[in-house]
């Protein structure tokens, strides 16, 4: 049995090593060497490319996707909570309301990227809609900004907070919701004093789940962005394509895949704390 | 909303009724509660005495009728509103809050008690239910016995006008449980708030009351104090409940007031003949199993730690008219 048990893991193991370890390791070469005329990488080594990470225009970059994506996830948070509450405490038709948080994975997220462009273009139905009613004289700029990047990832990224608040919020026993209203405690009094802190390490997962993904967001700051929020995937791309030049956009990614690590230690600290 | 009630009366239901969808789980439940009294609402499960104590509480809306507390009526008031408090069966204790943070919760809801009153109001209250040095425990560190403790002071603290208990003690081991039962009973005289206290255990009831109501599908069969239900159940239901009876023709008798001789007895009592069929011994009594000669099996409850009578042996069993049980016909 316990020999069976060691060739279960043969298979992931085999994935992460040839997917993901042997890459990386490649992303860590890549980002030690020189950038070749036409693109490529040469001899010979040199640590040049993260001495460039610290350039002011990099650390722009870096700081733009570290606040749209803290943003971005404390927005998640405050729109899943108060969802994942209700269908885990209030509602019995838990079932339904789940599947219905899933339902945009059902299609592309590239799809459903570009239906909400169609929504806010100037000539979307957003902007139609309010000149058409009087309300607005000229379109509202409603896409290619920061907000519009934010807004998309949002959207995207909700039902990752909404998952695991929901499977915290599911386990937390009714009785102590009453207790807390019995002893005083107004209904919002309740969940903020009982419910929160006992949801914490939901709560934690989720930013977990949304941050990361958003900090190396690329499709959505590339197309609601229209390419004027440039954030690390735009960066990261952009070096492998365009600008040609490998080693730097190894580097970017070495470093922001250090961040994400840092951040989530730290989370995953606080959570085990709570435990 | 003024209500008129007798003076000394805290808690008054009116006609109280749930309906569950179509399904009736408290039907025009009316009784009052006076100052300082122990009141025991007993029953089977799902006779309704839950809901009761739910709506009492403000956690469940009633149907119908009127709760009026302190001669306010508040029927419609919300539970954080309520001048009552719960002890939930399985305590409810705030996990993430220590035995002070769960005592001292209720107190800093209500805004109106600086940081070093509601520190003595939390001394007092650790100092009553004996958890002085634990204030800094979290409720996962606790006995029963002492999670039991923090839920009795964290309402008590508030000095609510009522305390409602919901199956308190049914949580904990049988040892402990006569314990807390004892500490219960002081602790309300020492306090001297009404209690009311739901149980389906008949014992608590009658050893922890000073009235007890009986609940059966969602009425009330008899209110009265331990001894008048014991000893005059109005109904066969509540006679029951209470304890075990003996049906000998017409006649219902509690076992301990069955006597058994072999000589038919004196005149002025009443007898039958019977068979021993078992003798269980429990220590400081024996149980005699019988049979009449007309079927029916009876219970004798006979003190003392030797028994004279063996199984198959013809017996007469005798009681006191006076005893016999006079019950209304449903």
């Amino acid at each position: 049995m316990t020999r069976l048990r060691r060739l279960f893991l043969l298979p992931g193991q085999a994935v992460m090593t040839l997917l993901f370890w042997l890459p990386l390791a490649i992303i860590l070469l890549y980002s030690l060497l020189t950038r070749g005329t036409y693109g490529g990488i040469t001899l010979p080594f040199t640590a040049e490319s993260y001495a460039r990470v610290t350039d002011v225009l990099y650390l722009e970059i870096f700081w733009r996707s570290l606040w749209v994506a803290a943003l971005s996830t404390v927005l998640c948070l405050i729109l899943a909570f108060p969802l994942a509450f209700y269908i885990a405490q209030v509602t019995r038709r838990k079932a339904l309301l789940l599947n219905l948080v899933t339902l945009p994975f059902w299609t592309s997220f590239l799809i459903r990227t570009y239906a909400w462009m169609f929504l806010l273009r100037d000539t979307g139905l957003v902007n139609s809609l309010l000149q058409s009613l009087h309300l607005i004289q000229k379109p509202l700029p409603l896409l290619f900004n920061t907000g519009a990047v934010i807004l998309g990832l949002v959207y995207g990224y909700l039902p990752f907070m909404v998952f695991p608040l929901y499977a915290t919020l599911e386990k937390l026993d009714t009785a102590l919701l009453e207790a807390a209203q019995d002893l005083g405690a107004s209904p919002l009094e309740a969940i903020w004093r009982i419910a929160v802190p006992l949801t914490k390490p939901g709560i934690l997962a989720g930013c977990v789940l949304v941050f990361v993904p958003c900090m190396g967001a690329y499709l959505t700051p590339d197309l609601m962005g229209g390419g004027k929020t440039v954030m690390l995937g735009n960066l990261v791309q952009n070096q492998f394509t365009t600008a040609r030049d490998w080693p730097f956009g190894a580097a970017v990614s070495l470093v922001f895949i250090l961040i994400s690590l840092v951040v989530t230690a730290i989370l995953q600290r606080r959570t085990e704390d709570l435990l | 909303m003024k209500a008129d009630s007798p003076a000394d009366t805290v808690l008054e239901l009116r006609s109280l009724t749930k309906h569950f969808a179509a399904y009736p789980a408290v039907k025009e439940v009316s009784f009052a509660v006076e100052r300082g009294e122990f009141f025991s609402l007993v029953g089977p499960s799902g006779c309704g005495k839950t809901s009761t104590l739910r709506m009492i509480a403000g956690l469940e809306e009633p149907s119908a009728g009127e709760i009026i507390l302190n001669g306010q009526n508040v029927s419609r008031v919300p539970p954080h509103r309520r001048e009552v408090s719960t002890v939930f069966q399985s305590y409810a204790l705030f996990p993430h809050l220590t035995v002070a943070g769960n005592i001292a919760f209720g107190l800093e809801r209500q805004r109106r008690f600086s940081r070093s009153e509601i520190q003595g109001k939390l001394n007092t209250i650790l100092e009553i239910v004996q958890l002085t040095g634990k204030e800094s425990r979290l409720p996962k560190h606790l006995s029963g016995g002492e999670k039991q403790r923090v839920a009795l002071a964290r309402s008590l603290v508030l000095e609510p006008k009522v305390l409602l208990l919901d199956e308190p003690l049914s949580a904990l081991d049988p040892a402990l449980r006569k314990q807390m039962r004892a500490e219960l009973k002081s602790l309300q005289r020492q306090i001297g708030i009404a209690f009311l206290f739901i149980t389906h255990d008949q014992e608590e009831a009658l050893s922890l009351s000073d009235r007890i109501a009986i609940m059966n599908g969602g009425c009330i069969e008899q209110i009265g104090d331990p001894q008048t239900v014991y000893r005059r159940p109005a109904t066969r239901f509540a006679a029951e409940f209470l304890g075990d009876v003996n049906w000998i023709g017409e006649a219902a008798l509690r076992p301990e007031c069955l006597q058994v001789s072999l000589q038919p007895p004196r005149e002025g009592v009443r007898w039958t003949p019977a068979v021993v069929q078992s003798l269980t011994f429990l220590g400081n009594r024996f149980l005699l199993g019988t049979r009449t000669r007309d079927g029916h099996s009876c219970i004798a409850e006979l003190a003392g730690d030797t028994c004279r009578f063996q199984p198959g042996q013809q017996v007469c069993l005798w009681w006191n008219p006076a005893d016999e049980l006079l019950l209304q016909t449903q």
